[in-house]
């Protein structure tokens, strides 16, 4: 009785793992993981590279695709310049919550008029859309509601008037390259009810 | 459908990396460990996105995917070829390739189960039945194992196999009892025993399950082939802790130059479609490579607990990684 308490002592502290190898596996499986992160975050930034557009961004190729993808209809402004093409050149959607479509100059082909939505959402979100620099921002209203007004420098030095309002739970969002006027009639203009 | 399928695909992969990373970095050497491994690697992939899908729906909404997940895999159809994004055509691709993996393997083992051992070969009373008998009743209490029933089948190609879920049975042919001397056949069934001793049969059809389950993803049929093998290493092992390493060495070098040998001690040979210098040379690799550990089984040193730990952490890590994979 009295020799078996301290064997058993000795086997237990034999089976215990030595703290010095615990710390230098949990060590190495934290540096391991780490590396997969980087690894796989890295892979999961190529499709966007490759195609131009923000990682998470999908660009589809015609509007009922994109619309069959959000399960609703997309907004179109049915005061649509004689300038520009239809249909729209480029249709991203990201996360499912925001989606633009960019319409195209008849004569040049440059984008001239991105018209975007965001569901459910205080903003469109920004990866759908070319990066800008805001310049002045003014209230205004659109379609009876309360509306921002932004005057943005675009990556090539050019203006943009850019609209912003909230309808039927949904942000909505003009960003024009022509005049203030031409803007303002486009997003007024804006509905999918009639569709 | 096929976004769960690409999913498991997707984790099957990234599972079988890094229990491969761990067991190289960590140097695993105890069977045990290496084998609990790569059942993770395997299970975790078909577990993991069904728990995360229960325990945390929103996991599943397209938001986490482009605000908190490292990787999704949907994000690669934005490579399109016509219609079809980059991972729809992939994940197909890869099902084809997982389908194959599993067939390959699957119809000569359910060949094997439907034909049976070849009841007409089964011989009682032989002389040659006395010699494992013999062996056998001395090695069953040293390794531990049930006592194994005996079948012994008139054929000169080799067969030395562990079978039966709930009775063991040793099958074995006159073919392999003329080519090993005794102290090799003492080390070959050493080895039987051995995996009668762990109940490997009842293991190899829980793999068989795990396999159909994910016949799509190659990863998986890649990785269930790695948990035979250390199903092996481990029997290996208990032959090595016996003392009888290299008796056991030559047995699998002599079982291994019969084309036509049916035993766990030779390494599984690829199927047919390869070049035939191709398969003879893996076919010689395996064989060398299994000599060459059974053989170095003598140095390996194992500290008690740490497997455990280890274990338990690669679970933690790989759920942690594949959480934010979609």
């Amino acid at each position: 009785m009295t020799s078996a308490a301290p064997t058993r002592a000795i086997d237990e502290l034999a089976r215990r793992p030595a703290w010095p190898a615990v710390v230098r596996s949990t060590a190495v499986i934290v540096v391991l993981l780490t590396g997969f992160a980087l690894a796989l975050r890295a892979l999961d930034e190529f499709p966007g590279r490759a195609t131009g557009v923000a990682r998470g961004v999908r660009r589809v190729d015609s509007m009922p695709a994109l619309e069959r993808h959000l399960s609703r209809s997309m907004p179109i402004p049915a005061y649509f310049p004689d300038t520009l093409t239809w249909p729209p050149h480029t249709l991203l959607l990201f996360g499912g919550t925001s989606a633009s479509m960019s319409f195209g100059h008849r004569q040049t082909g440059t984008t001239w008029l991105i018209v975007a939505i965001g569901f459910g959402t205080a903003s469109v979100a920004p990866q759908v859309l070319p990066p800008a620099t805001p310049l002045q921002t003014e209230s205004t209203v659109v379609r009876r509601a309360a509306a921002t007004v932004d005057r943005l420098l675009d990556r090539d030095g050019v203006i943009w008037y850019q609209l912003t309002w909230h309808e039927l739970g949904t942000t909505r969002m003009v960003r024009y390259r022509g005049t203030l006027d031409d803007a303002m009639l486009i997003a007024s203009s804006i509905d999918e009810r009639g569709r | 459908m096929l976004d769960t399928a690409g999913l498991v695909i997707l984790h099957g992969c990234i599972a079988a990396l890094l229990v491969e990373a761990l067991l190289r970095v960590w140097r695993v050497q105890a069977p045990g460990e290496r084998l609990a491994l790569r059942w993770l690697a395997l299970v975790a992939p078909l577990v993991v996105p069904a728990v995360f899908h229960f325990l945390v729906p929103a996991r599943s909404a397209e938001a986490f995917g482009t605000d908190r997940a490292l990787f999704a895999g949907d994000h690669w159809n934005q490579l399109a070829l016509g219609e079809a994004g980059a991972a729809s055509i992939a994940t197909v691709a890869l099902v084809a390739v997982g389908a194959l993996l599993y067939l390959r393997d699957t119809i000569p083992f359910l060949d094997d189960r439907i034909r049976g051992l070849g009841e007409g070969d089964i011989v009682s009373g032989h002389p040659a039945l006395a010699r494992v008998t013999t062996l056998l009743a001395g090695l069953e209490q040293v390794v531990g194992s049930p006592r194994m029933a005996v079948v012994l089948l008139d054929r000169q190609a080799p067969v030395l196999l562990c079978s039966g879920v709930d009775r063991p049975t040793l099958v074995i042919s006159t073919g392999t009892l003329s080519r090993l001397r005794d102290d090799e056949l003492r080390a070959a069934l050493a080895h039987e025993l051995a995996h009668a001793a762990r109940r490997d049969p009842l293991m190899g059809w829980l793999l068989m399950v795990v396999r159909t389950l994910a016949f799509f993803s190659p990863a998986a049929q890649v990785v269930a082939r790695q948990v035979v093998q250390e199903v092996e290493y481990r029997a290996d092992m208990v032959v090595a802790r016996l003392g009888y390493s290299a008796a056991l060495g030559r047995a699998i070098a002599i079982l291994s130059e019969t084309a036509e040998s049916e035993s766990d001690l030779v390494p599984a040979r690829p199927a047919g479609g390869f070049p035939r210098t191709l398969l003879a040379r893996a076919e010689r690799v395996a064989v060398a490579n299994r000599c060459e550990r059974v053989l170095s089984q003598g140095e390996l040193s194992v500290q008690p607990g740490l497997a455990t730990v280890r274990v338990g952490l690669a679970a933690v890590g790989l759920a942690t990684l594949l959480f934010f994979v979609v």
